[in-house]
């Protein structure tokens, strides 16, 4: 009879929604397993945080008192993209994103929020005591300096869980006060709309940032960021794994859509849009597979050849082709969880 | 330079549409890209040579008369599945009293899960609910427990094989497993569950 009953758990077991079952599928390794317990042990940190907001405040005062306050959330400020370039020695390996950029920075999308965020990290990364890398086709080059990176657990807000099986979008979402703004399409249907709320954090524990040439003024991608050296992000991220592409000030990002044997396969049919992140499989869509010369999967020693734009699913006729990569592969595994407002005072603040 | 690598594994999307055009290569795909996981799944169920590569034949087949209709969001969630019925399913019919294979280990540990009181199986009717009740269970472990119960419990996978995957000690894999089990069991009967 036990072994009757057994059979029928094991068999509801089986039943369990296909979110759970599908990453049970996709953590098949330590590292793997390694980042999924950091990831959720970020977003149980979001209450607890919440709860000793209090304790908090007390000790930031006592901390202002032989601390600025800048420096309190911003540890590794003086060393940052917008700021001052990192204490590496060999300019040739000097990372492409270290340019200045002074001034103001108002984050208006997802994709700004992904691209600033990694970048933060990919500095932070670099300048602390653990070691950051980069590939170059030759092997890892490590290095390291001197402070930490400020982490935060992170949250985000959904209007619509319509068809989305992002495991770590869940229980801990709500909507945002104060309304949303309009989506990007009335078709309920066919398109299925996410939003992030820019007050709540958004966490991001894998970078990976190279950049590539577009060169077809005709392909899908240069319509939305136009031609010429434009830099590559890639993320696992609170939201879903996504790769942004930045030319200038134009930004163009997608979500992961799978595992190949040689990389990882982005495709447009979810997109961002402003806040949103939009699904929408009835458009002309294309797919981003991105190509590493030794492609596993803990990406060590992987480094970016570049970027191939073909048709996907009623995809269409401009595909950008093949992209190549230029220069280094640079990776970031640590984790760090930022609101709009963190970074945008981050990258605001003037050298 | 090309960037393009021959060879590449498909993605699961066009596998997909190859089953919905009815393209038998589909199947060769799906061969390559997961034999070894769903392979897998059924030698922890079975332990004779011929039953798992029948089992194995008898997988592709289901995704091929089961696909179309069916569109799986993720198809190797999907192949495993298959794989995993098909595989109890024949130690079903193998065992009638006789006990063998991993398989018989599993249902031995999810006995401890049992409610003492009310046997499973009375209330068909209660799987929606059930398996409402099991996923929060499975998302409220923690992460690790999580990912070491749906591998051991659904996949099938054994101890042995998880602590070698996830470089963890067998010892601490079996003390969160059987945490895991009592934590279930102590829900079930909370909540009166009978299946």
């Amino acid at each position: 009879m036990k072994n009757v009953q057994s059979e029928k758990l094991s068999d509801h077991l089986a039943d369990v929604d296909e979110e759970i079952l599908t990453r049970a599928l996709e953590i098949d390794d330590a590292d793997k397993l390694k980042r999924y317990v950091r990831a959720k042990k970020s977003v149980g940190m979001r209450g607890f945080v919440r709860r000793a907001s209090a304790v908090a405040a007390c000790l930031l005062l006592a901390v202002g008192l032989w601390l600025t306050v800048p420096a309190f959330f911003f540890r590794a400020n003086s060393k940052g993209p917008g700021n001052k370039k990192p204490q590496d020695t060999n300019s040739q390996n000097r990372p492409p994103w270290l340019t200045t950029e002074e001034g103001t920075l108002t984050i208006e999308s997802i994709d700004m929020l992904n691209y600033y965020a990694a970048i933060k990290m990919l500095s932070d990364t670099e300048s602390a005591n653990r070691t950051a890398r980069y590939t170059n086709g030759n092997g890892i080059t490590l290095y390291a300096a001197s402070t930490g990176s400020a982490e935060k657990p992170y949250g985000f807000s959904i209007i619509s869980d319509i068809g989305y099986d992002n495991p770590l979008i869940g229980e801990d979402s709500e909507r945002p006060e104060g309304g949303a703004a309009e989506p990007p399409s009335e078709n309920a249907e066919t398109v299925v709309y996410y939003q992030l709320n820019p007050n709540e954090t958004f966490s991001v524990s894998r970078v990976i940032f190279f950049q590539i040439e577009i060169r077809n003024a005709d392909g899908f991608l240069a319509s939305k960021i136009g031609t010429g050296v434009a830099d590559v992000v890639i993320t696992e991220n609170s939201l879903e794994p996504m790769i942004t592409f930045k030319n200038g000030d134009r930004y163009y990002s997608c979500c992961e859509n799978t595992l190949l044997d040689n990389g990882k396969l982005y495709s447009t049919h979810k997109y961002i849009d402003g806040f949103y992140i939009v699904k929408n499989l009835e458009q002309e869509n294309y797919s981003f597979r991105v190509v590493y010369d030794r492609f596993n999967l803990e990406y060590e020693s992987a480094t970016a050849q570049g970027v191939v734009c073909e048709p996907y699913k009623n995809g269409g006729d401009r595909p950008d082709g093949e992209m190549s990569a230029v220069g280094n592969t640079w990776i970031s595994d640590e984790v760090g969880a930022f609101t709009v407002r963190d970074l945008e005072e981050y990258f605001s603040r003037p050298s | 330079m090309p960037i393009i690598t021959e060879g590449s594994i498909m993605d699961d999307q066009k596998i997909i549409e190859l089953l919905f055009e009815r393209t038998e290569s589909a199947l060769d795909e799906i061969s390559r890209k997961y034999f070894r996981l769903y392979t897998g799944i059924i030698k922890e169920v079975l332990s004779d040579g011929c039953d798992i590569e029948e089992c194995a034949n008898d997988v592709l087949l289901a995704v091929w008369n089961s696909i179309p209709p069916n569109r799986p969001k993720n198809l190797s969630a999907y192949v495993c599945k298959i794989a995993r019925r098909i595989g109890i399913d024949r130690f079903r019919h193998n065992t009638v009293r006789k006990r063998n294979g991993g398989y018989a280990v599993t249902l031995a540990e999810l006995e401890e899960c049992l409610p003492a009181e009310e046997p499973f199986g009375a209330h068909a009717e209660q799987s929606a609910m059930i398996r409402a009740v099991l996923s929060d269970f499975i998302r409220g472990l923690d992460p690790e427990t999580e990912i070491l119960f749906v591998r051991r419990y659904v996949y099938l996978e054994s101890v042995m094989s998880l602590a070698e995957r996830f470089g963890l000690e067998e010892n601490r894999v079996s003390v969160k497993l059987c945490r895991a089990r009592k934590k279930l069991k102590k829900l079930l009967e909370k909540e009166g569950i009978s299946v």
